[in-house]
């Protein structure tokens, strides 16, 4: 399903758990995406996504030592408005809706529910990045 | 809004009110000034009466107290002292010389001060003692001025003298004081008279003041204070928003009624405003009214258009299908006809036949002749009717070849298509170019599928699908049908699982083509219809009463069936409604199709389902045994101790158990990825069955062990990235659903007792055909026979591929020529070509052929996929056939097998030299745009790598000229590198590098200098990925 319209993106992989990233990056890379940055904690992922600029963010909601709400907070109060409106998708499993529904104050752009499938993932990424 | 009052804009003057208060004002200050003079002028003659009052009495009153002091004090005292030797008499004539002066000019001044004549009479009395009191001071001055002699004189002379005429003296003087006194007390009294008087005066004065003031303060009230007082409660009313009280004073000839006339104008002006701003509400609710009945007419309008939409695309499908079924409504009716007419003539002649026997039984001899004469007709009866069953033997068998020609026909330009867009998948494209491709590959797919259906159909309804009943393997055929369902579902999130009773024998008799129909169709609609879960084929013996059978199961957790969609499910054309129709596509054929073969393979389908939790798709079939012998491993792995690790989920474990168990396994042992023990027998051969994270973190902790053998399950996407480690400590990875033959080899690899596969990578191995002579001269020279150009395209273009060498034959007669002239390995050939078709050319080519001489093999490419096919090829002398669209695997197979000797000869495939425009580097484009590189330089050559290459170089500087400045809060340099850095970075293709100096910029220019040193914080991290970058783009270019 290697698609022109996403190689043109960079998508940001905030996750720590190294199994579930690698599968992200392989769904990201069928749909077509050239273009990805990867991180296991919030801390690491807001610096690497000040400097990467990425189209959107997936995001864990549970890591050390900076998880993702923290991420998703210090993200949207960046000096730089461009950045701090970069798109975020949070990753939950299905027990943590209520910390997902409480991120919303902190305006997350969308979620997925883990496992992440490819027809979820191409679903949500479209809505965010505008593809149609 | 009309001007009433006066001009306001005339020169100031002084108003009438304005005029009274000046004149009140002047009158009050005359008055007070002319109180004011009063009160000074009396005040003064009581100034004058008082000087005259000391004047008079109390500076003689004075005059005299001091002579008399003189006389009774200084001049008694000092003669007293003197005679009495209290003081030495020197002394006391001093003081006495001394005092006399000072009182010298006492007398004289206050004789001529005197003014009252009574009183200068008095001091005139007064006189003549004075001049003897004065003498004898004179002589006590003598004698004290003899000296001490003189002290017995003195006391004579005091004792004689001084009392004598100092006492009268004294009395006079008294009697004139007597006198002073006596007129300040008379004028004492008339001074307090006078004061009396004056007080009363003031007071008479600030009581008129007062009263004054009193009444200019109530007429300026009465004038000035109330009609004020009015016009502030009017304006006050009317800030409130009482429009219509009355402005009072409008008529007064003053200021007061200036301001009310000015004011009435300003009422006017609000009430006309009010007017209009009610005006104005009214409209605009009015106009948001119509805005929303409005918006609803358009949005009825919306929904009407979609209705009408809808409708029109449904009359647009039945039309269509009405057509087709019009066409064989005509073909029934015309039947019909026929069979009408011959009713007719039928009864007809047994009328006649009736009449002629009557009469036959009348006249023996006419009867006979009547009954030949009948037979007679009876035989050109029959000879019609033999005539009507050729024509309709004429039109079935013109339905048959109309729809073998169809399906060839269809077939054919799909084939083009389908075999082209590989091909052309296969050439250096851009990526957008590729993704045009696939969707060309999934179109035509999906178009073929539909075809498919509809020829299937047509088939099935006019009578002509055939079911077959070959011997087949049951388990292959249904882990295969799985197979190529399993990428839909991974994409999905599906987990598809494949559980086959284990003691159920293998070889079956049966229709494997059809049956991987219904499969591919059920299982296929359950992973359109589901979007989680888990889809479940299952293969059991079903007991019926007749004879045994077999049923699969298609178990779903989907969106599930209402009872009333379910009445609907097999009719042809509708899907379960329309909404699901427009949701998922597909021609609502399938589930029909199933059904009528089902039913032609003397079996069943049917639906179980609750409506939100999911269905249960079930087709009964009898599939007669073949071979009652099971199938075992390859490799007995019966006696191997299996640890099988995996979830909870139950269906997944029975799936594993069964293959398990017809291998011959006993000793399994079940955990979960969490619960592995810690102590594992080394002959165990673990399975992990890793459908979720936890599961592969399970077998990574089990490499990370050592000396396990395992065998890891997973979904093609975990399996497509696994770390190597993982991918490496596995002895063998399957993707779910694990097939049951490659899960034994995989188990017998882990236990060492087989070799693990070659990995073959699919797609990857490509070839050179070698030089023509060379295959002619080896005998591996194909001949192909094919008239359509683009077939010849396509079959040329995948031999090729496939490294074999070949000729083209354009028909049969060209390519018989071409056989006979020699030197080839093999023939494929089409079967529909003009001048001479397949079969001719085969038998041609047969007929030529000795019985120990060279037998050339003959394969058959065709588009029909009739059932009987094979036999035909068999039968018309050919080795094989292949339908089109080619299969790769069959060809290379059929190749192999074949054309042994064309093997060998296969040469390596050699890259062609890729045009500039888009070589696929394994570069972030975010990091480096290779493309700008390659457009502005011309292709990523020598130019382009020396400048990046020089870039590279200059990065540490031009970093370090943004992060000095930047830390140092040097706004103005660091926006000036940072500037530079930014369009440096640019113009060379450094999109990320670039976007960080602009953001880097834009923070400076903002004023924000703490952002900007935390972004070029980031910039070496950025600065060395670009030269990685640019390492591996001149590392990598071709020569």
């Amino acid at each position: 399903m290697m698609d022109a319209r996403y190689s043109r993106h960079t998508i940001a992989v905030i996750e720590d758990e190294s199994h579930t990233r690698a599968i992200i990056r392989g769904l990201l890379r069928q749909l077509g995406v050239r273009s990805i940055v990867e991180a296991a904690d919030g801390g690491v992922g807001l610096k690497e996504v000040i400097r990467s600029r990425p189209s959107a963010v997936l995001c864990d909601i549970h890591m050390e030592p900076v998880d993702g709400l923290t991420f998703v907070f210090n993200l949207r109060h960046f000096a730089v408005p461009a950045i701090a409106k970069i798109p975020v998708i949070m990753l939950t499993a299905d027990a943590q809706r209520e910390t997902v529904e409480a991120a919303r104050d902190s305006q997350i752009n969308g979620y997925i529910v883990k496992p992440v499938s490819l027809a979820m993932l191409k679903q949500r990424l479209d809505k965010v990045l505008g593809i149609t | 809004m009309t001007s009433t009052g006066p001009d306001l804009d005339a020169r100031p003057r002084f108003g009438r009110l304005e005029r009274r208060l000046i004149a009140g004002t002047l009158v009050l200050g005359t008055l007070i000034v002319a109180l004011a003079a009063g009160a000074w002028i009396v005040s003064q003659s009581a100034v004058e009466q008082a000087r005259a009052r000391y004047e008079q009495n109390l500076r003689p009153l004075l005059a005299l107290k001091r002579l008399s002091d003189f006389y009774a004090i200084k001049v008694v005292g000092i003669a007293g002292m003197a005679a009495s030797r209290v003081v030495e008499a020197a002394d006391a004539a001093r003081q006495l010389a001394e005092a006399r002066r000072d009182v010298a000019g006492i007398w004289p001044a206050y004789l001529a001060a005197i003014r009252d004549p009574a009183e200068r009479a008095l001091a005139a009395t007064f006189e003549g003692r004075r001049v003897e009191a004065d003498a004898l001071v004179g002589d006590l001055l003598d004698a004290l001025q003899v000296g001490d002699d003189a002290v017995p004189t003195l006391k004579l002379f005091v004792e004689a003298r001084l009392h004598a005429t100092i006492d009268p003296v004294l009395a006079d003087l008294d009697r004139l004081v007597g006198y002073h006194i006596a007129a300040v007390e008379s004028g004492q009294a008339r001074l307090e008279r006078d004061f009396g008087r004056q007080s009363v005066a003031y007071l008479a004065a600030l009581l008129v003041g007062l009263v004054a003031a009193g009444a200019v303060i109530l007429l300026s009230h009465l004038s000035i204070g109330r009609p004020l007082g009015r016009l502030t409660a009017a304006m006050r009313g009317l800030v409130a928003g009482d429009l219509d009280a009355p402005v009072p004073g409008l008529d007064r000839r003053d200021e007061i009624g200036e301001m009310a006339r000015a004011l009435a104008v300003f009422q006017n002006t609000a009430v006309e405003l009010v007017r209009a701003k009610t005006a104005a509400e009214a409209t605009r609710r009015e106009a948001e009214l119509s805005s929303q009945w409005l918006e609803l007419a358009n949005q009825e309008l919306e929904d009407e258009r979609a209705r009408v939409e809808e409708a029109r695309r449904q009359a647009e499908l039945s039309s269509d299908w009405l057509e087709l079924a019009n066409q064989e409504l005509e073909d029934e009716r015309a039947r019909v006809e026929e069979s009408r007419r011959q009713a007719e003539l039928s009864s007809n002649w047994l009328e006649l036949a009736n009449e002629e026997l009557e009469a036959e039984r009348a006249r023996v001899e006419e009867a006979r002749r009547q009954a030949e004469l009948s037979s007679q007709w009876l035989e050109l009866a029959n000879e019609e009717l033999e005539a009507e069953r050729a024509r309709a033997d004429a039109a079935t068998q013109a339905k048959s070849s109309f729809l073998a020609m169809m399906s060839h026909e269809i077939r054919t330009p799909m084939n083009g298509v389908m075999g082209m867009a590989e091909l052309l998948d296969q050439t250096a494209l851009t990526e957008e170019q590729r993704g045009m491709t696939r969707i060309i590959t999934q179109s035509a797919a999906a178009l073929l599928t539909i075809i498919n259906d509809i020829l299937d159909f047509s088939k099935i309804e006019a009578g002509k699908l055939d079911i077959e009943a070959v011997p087949f393997a049951l388990t292959e055929l249904v882990e295969g049908a799985a197979e190529l369902i399993a990428p839909r579902a991974d994409e999905k999130g599906i987990k598809l699982i494949v559980d086959i009773d284990p003691d159920l024998a293998d070889q079956r008799v049966g229709d494997p083509t059809r049956l991987r129909q219904i499969l591919l169709n059920l299982a296929g609609n359950a992973v359109k219809f589901t979007e989680k879960g888990h889809v479940r084929i299952s293969v059991t013996s079903f007991r019926d009463k007749a004879a045994p059978r077999l049923k699969f199961a298609i178990a779903d957790t989907g969106i599930g069936l209402t009872p009333e969609q379910k009445d609907r499910l097999f009719q042809p054309f509708a899907q379960a409604d329309s909404s699901t129709s427009r949701k998922f596509g597909g021609t609502g054929l399938g589930l029909s199709i199933c059904r009528r073969l089902a039913e032609l393979m003397g079996g069943e389908v049917g639906a179980d389902s609750v409506a939100g939790e999911g269905s249960t798709f079930w087709a009964t079939l009898p599939l007669p045994v073949a071979d009652p012998a099971p199938v075992e491993p390859f490799v007995d792995i019966a006696d191997l101790p299996v640890l099988a690790v995996a979830t909870d989920d139950r269906a997944a474990r029975a799936s594993l158990a069964n293959h398990l168990h017809a291998a011959g396994i006993a000793d399994v042992t079940w955990a979960t990825p969490g619960e592995i023990p810690e102590v594992i027998d080394e002959r165990t051969c673990v399975v992990v069955l890793a459908d979720e994270t936890a599961g592969l973190i399970a077998a990574e902790a089990l490499v990370v062990r050592g000396g396990i053998r395992m065998v890891l399950i997973a979904s093609r996407l975990a399996v497509s990235s696994l770390d190597n480690a993982l991918r490496r400590g596995a002895a063998a990875t399957l993707t779910t659903p694990a097939q049951r033959q490659r899960l034994w080899r995989a188990i017998a690899v882990a236990a060492g007792r087989a070799a693990p596969e070659a990995r073959v990578t699919e797609g990857s191995e490509r070839f050179m055909p070698p030089p023509i002579e060379e295959a002619r001269d080896a005998g591996a020279l194909i001949l192909i026979a094919e008239d359509n150009k683009t077939n010849q395209i396509v079959i040329g273009r995948i031999l090729d591929r496939l490294g074999y060498a070949h000729e083209m034959g354009d028909d049969g007669a060209i390519a018989l020529e071409m056989y006979r002239r020699g030197g080839y390995g093999m023939l494929l050939t089409d079967f529909h070509m003009p001048n001479m078709d397949g079969f001719e050319l085969t038998a041609a080519i047969r007929g030529g052929e000795t019985e120990d001489g060279f037998r050339l093999p003959i394969v058959a490419l065709t588009a029909d996929a009739l059932p009987g096919t094979a036999q035909r090829c068999r039968d018309a002398g050919m080795d094989g056939y292949l339908t089109k669209p080619v299969e790769l695997k069959a060809l290379t197979a059929l190749l192999e097998q074949l054309l042994p000797q064309a093997a060998g000869l296969r040469r390596p495939w050699v890259e062609e030299p890729v045009a500039p425009a888009a070589p696929a580097y394994d570069i972030d484009p975010a990091v480096l745009d290779v493309d700008q590189i390659a457009e502005t330089f011309g292709g990523v050559n020598a130019d382009a790598i020396a400048f990046l290459t020089g870039f590279a170089a200059d990065l540490a500087r031009m970093v370090a000229e943004v992060q000095a400045p930047c830390a140092a809060r040097d706004l103005a340099e660091a926006r000036h590198t940072a500037h530079a850095l930014k369009g440096a970075a640019r113009s060379s293709g450094a999109g990320r590098l670039g976007q960080l100096a602009s953001d880097i910029q834009d923070c400076l220019d903002a004023g924000d200098g703490d952002t900007a040193d935390l972004l070029a914080g980031m910039l070496p991290e950025t600065a060395d990925e670009l030269a990685a970058a640019i390492g591996i783009l001149s590392g990598s270019r071709p020569s």
